[in-house]
């Protein structure tokens, strides 16, 4: 089915109560609210698609449907055409990688880094292109250094090689350019759209910096309390040519927080 | 039969003369100002009191070794075990009782029959030697058990992003959470590894001292301790492996969902 999007969200309804029903031991007191309030969406295959919105909108939480860490409540969440209920679990991971925000490492050197996600996936290490993926990010550090005694933005391009090395269908990325100086992050980023552009990768990526919009192009999604407040070609977003609410979302150009 | 003859009864005298001890001491706190006699009464009270029933009871098995009698005993100390050993772990997660008092049961019959017919050459299910020995596996285990499990279920908790990290990248929940496991493993087993290493250096051990007082030769009585210790490094290693594996299946979904 060579029509089907990468992604497909339909109706998607996530709660705070529905998040809290599958913990073994639920906290009583807590409050609940829509995290996602009946979001529908569709990335076509090979696309890029940013998503913006304030903290706690709910963009966290919508990368974290699409790699099924949680499963919506109402609604359904289709990759490559397949409800995400449907899939493999180990499959579907792999497929869409989701990199979280934070840096996580697992002990060992740069290469090291880079063997453990292979490991999991019962791949071997030979042959891989362990200084493609790490070119792609811009990461020019020895294979053999302890990964420990890169700085904290270093980590994180290593966390983002360490997904491109499963050779996913879809990367997901939470705020990949929090870490990084405004330079550094226009050439990884540009790296990254040439790197997915060339393998055919979808590319969506969670930012907080409307400047971050003007190198990875595509399409922006604003995602204001849980729902979709607008979706419009990235260059639009970042020259702040949209409709009022928006934009003052986004605030002017010069004093954008990061 | 360790010559069990051989042993003097302290007699109720013996015991008054023994308690005196604890009235002393608790007196000579209260001239430094510290007043613990009503913690020190309590506990006593507690004891004796524990003590006495046990020993009616066991007094009254051990008469007729009945082999329902033992085992409703051990089924007795298996549940207790289990229940307070859940009752530990609940602050970090709870209802774990039942499948802790499973496994202890599963851990504990097996390591019973196997040093009872190997190691020890017990070949009529005596009540003498079954109690004591279920007793000292099932306290072990069970401390064990919640050493091993609270230890994993707070460092999932506070390692909680990082698990979903790998998770993120393919990992199943047993290669995400393999170092978490290790550690709680190494918590469980190395109190008593460690006795190991000093052990009769020190003090003389439990289980040696009380075949000593009871008469058995110093090199019997060593055997029996060995024989106990590497029984105690089963009992504990394998009720923790088994309660990990148990735990770790449910603190993640079928669809490797984290759920604390």
């Amino acid at each position: 089915m060579p029509d089907e999007p990468a992604i497909r969200l339909t109706d998607v309804r996530v709660t705070a109560a529905g998040l809290r029903s599958m913990l073994l031991d639920p906290p009583v007191d807590a409050e609940d609210q829509a995290i996602l309030d009946g979001v529908s969406l569709d990335v076509p295959v090979g696309d890029v698609l940013s998503v913006l919105g304030e903290s706690g909108g709910g963009k966290t939480t919508l990368l974290r449907c699409i790699n099924r860490m949680i499963d919506a409540e109402a609604g359904e969440v289709q990759v490559l055409g397949r409800s995400v209920r449907d899939w493999d679990v180990r499959e579907l991971r792999r497929t869409a990688v989701f990199v979280p925000q934070r840096s996580y490492l697992f002990g060992g050197t740069v290469r090291g880094e880079l063997i453990h996600a292979l490991r999991w996936n019962n791949r071997g290490a030979i042959k891989m292109p362990f200084g493609e993926v790490l070119e792609a990010v811009g990461l020019s550090v020895p294979q053999d250094k302890p990964a420990t005694e890169l700085s904290e933005g270093q980590r994180h391009r290593l966390c983002i090689a360490r997904a491109l090395l499963l050779f996913p269908k879809i990367l997901m990325l939470d705020e990949p350019t929090g870490a990084l100086d405004v330079r550094t992050a226009r050439e990884m980023l540009a790296a990254l759209v040439a790197w997915a552009r060339d393998k055919g990768t979808t590319l969506v990526c969670v930012t907080h910096r409307p400047e971050d919009l003007e190198v990875l192009g595509g399409e922006a999604l604003i995602l204001l309390q849980g729902k979709v407040a607008g979706r419009y070609p990235a260059a639009d977003v970042a020259a702040r040519k949209v409709d009022a609410d928006t934009s003052a979302f986004l605030g002017k150009p010069s004093g954008v927080s990061s | 039969m360790i010559g069990a003859a051989s042993t003097i009864d302290p007699g109720w005298l013996g015991l008054a003369a023994s308690m005196l001890l604890m009235v002393v001491v608790l007196v000579v706190a209260l001239c430094f100002g510290i007043n613990m006699i009503k913690d020190g009464a309590v506990a006593a009270a507690r004891a004796t009191i524990q003590l006495v029933a046990v020993g009616l009871l066991l007094g009254w098995i051990f008469a007729r070794s009945h082999w329902w009698a033992i085992c409703l005993m051990l089924a007795v100390m298996t549940a207790v075990a289990g229940f307070t050993g859940g009752q530990k772990i609940n602050k970090v997660l709870k209802r774990t009782g039942p499948l802790i008092t499973l496994i202890l049961a599963c851990v504990t019959a097996l390591t019973l029959v196997y040093v009872t017919q190997f190691a020890v050459g017990v070949h009529r299910f005596t009540a003498q030697y079954f109690i004591p020995i279920g007793g000292i596996i099932l306290g072990n285990a069970m401390t064990a058990a919640v050493l091993a499990t609270t230890r994993y279920a707070e460092d999932l908790k506070e390692q909680r992003d990082k698990v979903e990290a790998a998770l993120a990248l393919g990992a199943s929940p047993a290669q995400a959470t393999r170092e978490m496991l290790r550690k709680a493993f190494t918590a469980a087993i190395t109190p008593t590894i460690n006795a190991m290493l000093i052990v009769g250096i020190v003090k003389l051990p439990g289980i040696m001292t009380g075949t000593l007082l009871g008469g058995v030769a110093p090199l019997v009585a060593a055997k029996y301790q060995l024989v106990v210790l590497f029984m105690l490094i089963f009992g504990d290693g394998m009720t923790s492996l088994l309660v990990l594996a148990a735990v770790r299946r449910r603190v993640f979904t079928s669809a490797w969902q984290l759920r604390l």
